[in-house]
């Protein structure tokens, strides 16, 4: 267990980690919208190959993103 | 209309994936309606039912989504309808779909659009997914907590609790008491996303306490990847099983769509010539038989296609596993500009780009959505097939090249392969050209797997081919009388004077009957507006390797790519013959310029010609789609522009490379 942030993007699958923070972005009204918000545990389920998208747990749904996309969401394990 | 038969307007709305359709369906049946809300390409469906009091009922579908606040100019038409009592569109009373395993996402749109303070019902769906994942939603505290609104549970799947939703509808105080004011802040914050943000945080903070008071988790949903995803997205088995479900779905429309497609242009030849043979002679019987039948058995001879595509991408829709295809093709395809969701319209435009192009409605950003649709028809559809066998029949020679492979199937794959990699290409180009706002995203939520409900894909089905036959089918009708009027027609007397030049046969022998009545129709289109045409635009095809002749069956086969076999026979005068028309290809082979005495089909202008047909759009049917799917005339006539200079540009190159 570290303290440090880590990004969704950087996680494997079957890590987990609570959301700490949204980087501000186009896309992160969006991210909130569907349920990606301070406090929510988030656990990466399984990723596309070639480092394409990745599927996410939501506390009991699934959202798939681009890498790209992960990448505003900031964790902490 | 009397007021008091006036129908109630019920507006349904929510999230994705919450069973708004499935509703939708069990309330109306097939008493329903799919049009384009005006000025836009959002779908708009009406439907109709009648509530238990015996009040008629009329019911809008909106587009699922999880805010009020839209994510592009498209989607505010819902905004506008919710907000602007005056809109013609505007609900006596909206019905709220909430997921109810899945409530605090669910409930953000809710509590925005309880702060319109609109009318409204809350339906908590999926109740028994909810029950299974040990949820339990008290509904009259939850009622009690919105001041009143009706909350009850409804299985969309199963119709369970549609009693008590129609019964609360009709109770339900249809007037509309929208807060203006509010309506007015949110319109203000549509263009700031930050306050939008900020907005949905406050809102989960306040459902969060709700949910606290009424809802009672008894087990964890927290979940693993199950086995059947880890297939569906493994780098090996993912592509395989994604290769092998193509596999089946085209050998299906390849082999069992053409048994009814032959049935149906078979009934309108038959047609045709009944009326010929039955109505006195003249011009209406002729607009009739050649212009009116032949076009309305070129709308008809698709639903087979259209039919058995969209029951095969329902099914994928409905299983949920078409979101794993997106899922896994998406990065694949991006360095093109495309996105994930565009992969499964491109691949079923390889059989029709039609149902292709329809199928792009499930794109979620509008620029994604229109570059698919603007690439579609480069991808080598069924009809490109009878004019490339053709084509390589007469110029490839039948040979076995590097000990095992045949030139002519090698040649038929390039062609193929042409087709695919344009396709990328331009959309890589259009990515840079069309100006559209908005940033492409994939974030969507991942369904479970599921069996798929058949009434569900039904629906589907009929609505594609309803779409396509009412909307598309009057733009070909209307572009097959144009070409049947262009060659049926000349300037006055010169058909009927090149007719009568020729000397009839003296014996009654038939085949020399038949010979000359092949003769007349092939002098009477050489003498028709489109042979003038033909004839006109020969200087400018000639760099391509074409004759004036092959000018009139590329016109003629505006209509549709594979008219241009028919075209060539009626132009050599050798009628329609067996499946391999092998004396279409003796006499084209013999074809020799008058002026130079060179032949006219040799391997470059052969070549140049199919390459003309992978590029150019010659097909009226999906000029009439995109206009349909687009709502606009300016992106069809742009396709038509941007293919044709291809055409003409590749084709230039294939001939003076090979010549």
């Amino acid at each position: 267990m570290t303290r440090k942030p880590h990004m969704l993007s950087d996680l494997l699958p079957g890590d987990s980690g609570i959301v700490r923070a949204i980087t501000p972005d186009e896309l992160s009204a969006k991210l909130v919208e569907m349920g990606i918000f301070e406090g929510k545990e988030l656990r990466v389920l399984f990723r596309a190959p070639f480092k394409g998208p990745i599927a996410v747990d939501i506390e009991g749904y699934t959202l798939s993103m681009r890498e790209d996309e992960a990448r505003l969401v900031w964790l902490e394990q | 209309m009397t007021p008091a038969s006036k129908p109630m307007k019920i507006a349904l709305i929510g999230n994705p994936n919450t069973g708004k359709s499935s509703l939708f369906n069990h309330l109306t049946g097939l008493r329903q309606h799919i049009g384009n809300f005006p000025g836009v390409t959002v779908e708009k469906r009406l439907g109709h039912f009648t509530l238990p009091d015996g009040r008629p009922c009329e019911v809008l579908d909106m587009p699922g989504s999880y805010s009020i606040f839209p994510r592009s100019g498209e989607e505010k038409i819902v905004f506008d309808i919710l907000t602007d009592t005056a809109h013609p569109d505007h609900p006596d009373l909206v019905v709220v779909l909430a997921d109810a395993s899945n409530l605090e996402r669910n409930l953000l749109l809710f509590t925005q659009l309880d702060d319109l303070g609109l009318p409204l019902v809350l339906a908590l769906t999926m109740p028994d997914i909810a029950a299974e994942a040990g949820i339990h939603t008290d509904t009259n505290a939850l009622s009690g907590i919105f001041s009143g609104t009706p909350v009850l549970q409804v299985n969309a799947r199963t119709g369970e609790g549609l009693g008590g939703l129609t019964a609360a509808i009709a109770a339900a105080a249809p007037l509309s008491r929208l807060h203006t004011r509010h309506a007015e802040i949110m319109r203000d914050m549509i263009a700031k996303p930050d306050l939008q943000e900020r907005d949905a945080r406050r809102r989960y903070a306040h459902i969060r306490s709700v949910l606290a008071r009424v809802r009672h988790q008894s087990v964890s949903t927290r979940r693993s990847s199950s086995l059947p995803d880890r297939l569906a997205v493994h780098p090996v088995w993912g592509y395989v099983i994604f290769a092998a479900i193509l596999l089946v779905v085209f050998q299906f429309i390849y082999n069992i769509a053409s048994i009814p497609m032959d049935w149906i242009d078979g009934a309108f030849v038959q047609l045709s010539s009944w009326t010929r043979a039955h109505l006195p002679d003249g011009v209406f019987t002729n607009l009739l038989a050649e212009g009116i039948l032949p076009g309305v058995g070129g709308v008809v001879v698709f639903i087979p296609q259209i039919a058995l595509l969209f029951f095969f991408l329902a099914l994928l829709e409905e299983s949920g596993y078409m979101a794993r295809v997106v899922f896994i093709m998406d990065k694949l395809v991006r360095p093109f500009g495309l996105s994930g969701k565009s992969v499964v319209p491109l691949m079923s435009s390889v059989a029709c780009a039609i149902p292709g192009i329809m199928a792009t409605r499930n794109i979620s950003g509008w620029k994604d959505r229109l570059i698919t649709i603007m690439v579609a028809p480069l991808m080598s559809c069924s009809a490109r097939i009878p004019v490339f066998t053709l084509l390589i029949a007469l110029v490839i020679p039948d040979q076995i090249v590097f000990g095992f492979f045949e030139l002519q199937g090698l040649v038929l794959l390039g062609l193929y392969l042409m087709g695919i990699v344009s396709a990328l290409m331009v959309a890589a180009v259009l990515r840079w050209i069309i100006r559209i706002e908005g940033k492409s995203f994939l974030l969507m939520e991942m369904p479970d797997y599921r069996w798929p409900r058949w009434t569900a894909v039904c629906v589907a089905v009929l609505e594609k081919v309803r779409v396509f036959v009412f909307d598309a089918g009057k733009v070909i009708l209307a572009i097959s009388i144009i070409l049947w009027a262009l060659a049926s027609f000349g300037p006055p007397g010169r058909m009927d004077a090149a007719a009568a030049a020729l000397t009839p046969p003296k014996t009654a022998d038939s085949a020399a009957t038949a010979a000359f009545e092949q003769q007349v129709a092939a002098v009477r289109l050489e003498n028709s507006f489109i042979g003038i045409i033909g004839h006109s635009i020969e200087p400018v095809i000639r760099p391509l390797g074409f004759d004036w002749k092959i000018g009139i069956a590329i016109i003629t086969s505006f209509a549709a790519r594979e008219v241009f076999v028919g075209a060539m026979a009626t132009i050599y005068s050798v009628g329609e013959d067996s499946e391999d028309h092998r004396r279409l290809v003796e006499r084209l082979r013999d074809e020799t310029n008058p002026r130079t005495g060179e032949k006219i089909y040799t391997l470059a202008s052969g070549i140049s010609l199919m390459v003309f047909y992978v590029f150019a759009m010659q097909c009226m049917a999906t000029f009439a789609v995109v206009r349909r799917e687009t709502n606009s005339w300016k992106w069809p006539w742009m396709q038509l522009i941007y293919m044709g200079v291809m055409a003409y540009i590749f084709s230039w190159i294939a001939f003076t490379l090979l010549s």
